[in-house]
C-alpha cells in the first residue's frame, strides 16, 4: 500500500466527522489522525483514524478516504462507480477494503469520495515478486487468487447497483478489438505491430462466452499481500462487464511477471496453480485456449495505454519524463505481440 | 580529430557522471528520478547509434506490404489484406527488435540480441 505522507491540512474534519456520525448511526465521531497517502494523481487517498461511538461502526477505526484529485473532477470513473464496484465484489465475497460509504456530493470535500476500512498490506509487483517472504506458500497464494477471480466473476448483468457500468457487450473479444482500434486511433500514430496484433486478435477471436463482472486489472501489483497471504485485492477503476477468462489471460500476461518471465502466472510461481484455484471455487475449467489468447490481447491494451501516458507528455499537455518513458514501453510490448501473432498462429481457432 | 565530444559520447559520459557521481548523493524520489535521467539518457545514446537501421527497417515494412505510408500499411492490416503475411511478420519483428533494442536491449531474447548486434556491426563495417 502507499507508504504515508507527511500531514496535511485539506480535509474539513470537524465537518466530515459529523456528516459521519449521521450516515453511520453514531452518537460522535471524533478523528484522531488524518494523513495523505502518497501514490495518487488521479486520487487522493488519506489515512482516516477515527473513535467512533455508538452505531454498527463503534470503536477506534482506521479508514482510507478516495477522493478524486480535483483536476480530475468529472471523470467517468470516480470513487462512487468505484465504490459500487468494490461493493459489489466485497458482496460476492472477494478480499477487498471492506467497503463503508460513499458520498456522491461535492459540497463537502469539493468532491465525491469514498470510504472503506484501512488494510495493511505490500502490493509494489517487483517488490512482491522478489519478497518471498510476503504472500505466505506461494503455490496455496497462486490457488487462493485464482478463487477471487472465481469469486468475483460470479456476479453477472444484470446487477441493479451496477446500473452505471456500459452495457454487457454481446461479444466481449470483438467490443474489446473495436475499443483498442478506437482509441489507437485517437493517438493518431500509426503502430502497425498493433495492428497487426489487433487484426490477430479479429481473426482468431474465441466465440462469445458468458459475460460477467471482470476486473481488467487484476495482476501482480494491485493486490496487496502481507506475511501469511493476500490483504486485499486493488484498482477497480477499469472494472465492467467482460470475459472472464480474459482476467486470467491479464494477470498471465508476460509484460505483468516483473522480471520472472519463466513463472507464467504473475512472476509468482506455476499458472497451474491459478488455474486450480479458479476451477475449484467456480466449479468450471479454465478455459487455456481462451486466457491465451486474453494475453496476446493484454500486450496490445497495455501497449496503447502506455502510448496515451507518452501521449499526455509529447502532447505537451502534462510535461514529465516518467510519462516519456511509459510510452516507451510500447516497443518492449509490440515485440510481444509479434513473437505470439507468427504466420502459423492464425490459424488457430481458441 | 577535433577533440570534441559530440552526440552519442556526450550522452554517454553524462550519463556515467549522472550514475556514478551524482545518483549515489541522492536517495528516495530525488534517485528514482535520477535512474530515469540516466535511462532516458541511455535510449537517447542507443537512438544516436541506430538511426540508419531504424530507417532502413520502417522501410523494409512498407516495401513488404508495398505500401506508402505507415498509415496505408496500417490500413491495410486492419482491411484483412496483410493477414499472416510472412514477408511483412518477418520485417515488423526487425523493425521491433531494433525499437526494443533502443528502449529496453533487457527485454530482447539472447538470439534476438545476437540479431541486432549482428545488424550494428554489419552498419558499421
Amino acid at each position: 500500500m502507499a507508504s504515508e505522507g507527511p500531514p496535511e491540512a485539506g480535509l474539513p474534519l470537524d465537518a466530515l466527522a459529523a456528516f459521519l456520525a449521521r450516515e453511520l448511526g453514531a452518537t460522535a465521531v471524533v478523528p484522531r489522525a488524518a494523513s495523505l497517502l502518497k501514490g495518487g494523481a488521479i486520487q487522493q487517498n488519506w489515512r482516516l483514524d477515527l473513535t467512533i461511538e455508538g452505531g454498527p461502526e463503534a470503536g477506534a477505526r482506521s479508514y482510507v478516504l478516495r477522493k478524486d484529485a480535483p483536476s480530475v473532477v468529472g471523470s467517468s470513473h470516480g470513487r462512487v462507480p468505484e465504490f459500487g464496484i468494490i461493493k459489489a465484489a466485497y458482496d460476492a465475497g472477494v478480499t477487498v477494503p471492506r467497503p463503508i460509504l460513499a458520498c456522491a456530493d461535492a459540497s463537502l470535500l469539493g468532491t465525491p469520495f469514498a470510504l472503506m476500512e484501512r488494510v495493511e498490506g505490500t502490493a509494489l509487483g517487483p517488490r512482491v515478486v522478489k519478497d518471498t517472504t510476503l504472500g505466505g506458500d506461494r503455490r496455496a497464494l497462486l490457488h487462493r487468487l485464482g478463487a477471487e477471480m472465481a469469486k468475483l466473476h460470479r456476479v453477472r448483468p444484470p446487477h441493479p447497483a451496477l446500473a452505471f457500468l456500459p452495457p454487457p457487450p454481446e461479444d466481449f473479444a470483438r467490443a474489446d478489438i473495436a475499443d483498442l482500434r478506437a482509441a489507437l486511433d485517437a493517438l493518431g500514430v500509426p503502430r502497425p505491430a498493433l495492428d497487426w496484433g489487433l487484426r490477430w486478435g479479429e481473426v482468431t477471436a474465441p466465440p462469445p462466452s458468458d459475460i460477467r463482472l471482470i476486473h481488467r486489472d487484476f495482476r501482480t501489483g494491485n493486490y496487496m499481500l502481507d506475511g501469511a497471504g493476500v490483504t486485499a485485492i486493488l484498482d477497480w477503476e477499469f472494472a465492467g462487464w467482460g470475459d472472464p477468462m480474459s482476467d486470467l489471460g491479464w494477470f498471465c500476461a508476460e509484460c505483468w511477471r516483473f522480471g520472472r518471465p519463466d513463472l507464467e502466472a504473475g512472476g509468482m510461481g506455476e499458472r497451474a496453480d491459478l488455474y486450480a484455484g479458479y476451477a475449484a471455487e467456480s466449479g468450471q475449467p479454465v478455459d487455456d485456449a481462451r486466457v491465451r489468447y486474453f494475453e496476446v490481447m493484454a500486450h496490445i491494451r497495455w501497449a496503447i495505454i502506455a502510448l496515451q501516458q507518452g501521449a499526455r507528455h509529447a502532447s505537451g499537455q502534462e510535461s514529465s519524463l516518467e510519462l516519456a518513458l511509459t510510452g516507451r514501453i510500447a516497443d518492449e510490448l509490440e515485440l510481444s505481440v509479434l513473437r505470439a501473432t507468427a504466420p502459423a498462429t492464425w490459424e488457430l481457432r481458441p | 580529430m577535433t577533440g570534441q565530444t559530440f552526440g552519442a559520447d556526450l550522452l554517454a559520459i553524462a550519463r556515467k557522471t549522472l550514475q556514478e557521481e551524482i545518483a549515489p548523493q541522492l536517495s528516495g524520489d530525488q534517485r528514482y528520478q535520477a535512474a530515469m535521467v540516466a535511462n532516458a539518457c541511455a535510449i537517447a545514446g542507443r537512438e544516436l547509434e541506430t538511426q540508419a537501421l531504424a530507417r532502413e527497417a520502417e522501410a523494409g515494412c512498407l516495401e513488404a506490404a508495398q505500401a506508402p505510408s505507415p498509415a496505408a500499411l496500417c490500413a491495410a492490416i486492419r482491411a484483412g489484406a496483410r493477414d499472416a503475411d510472412a514477408p511483412l511478420h518477418a520485417a515488423l519483428l526487425r523493425h521491433s527488435l531494433i525499437a526494443t533494442y533502443r528502449t529496453r536491449p533487457g527485454a530482447l531474447r539472447p538470439t534476438e540480441r545476437q540479431q541486432v548486434d549482428a545488424l550494428i556491426k554489419d552498419q558499421t563495417t
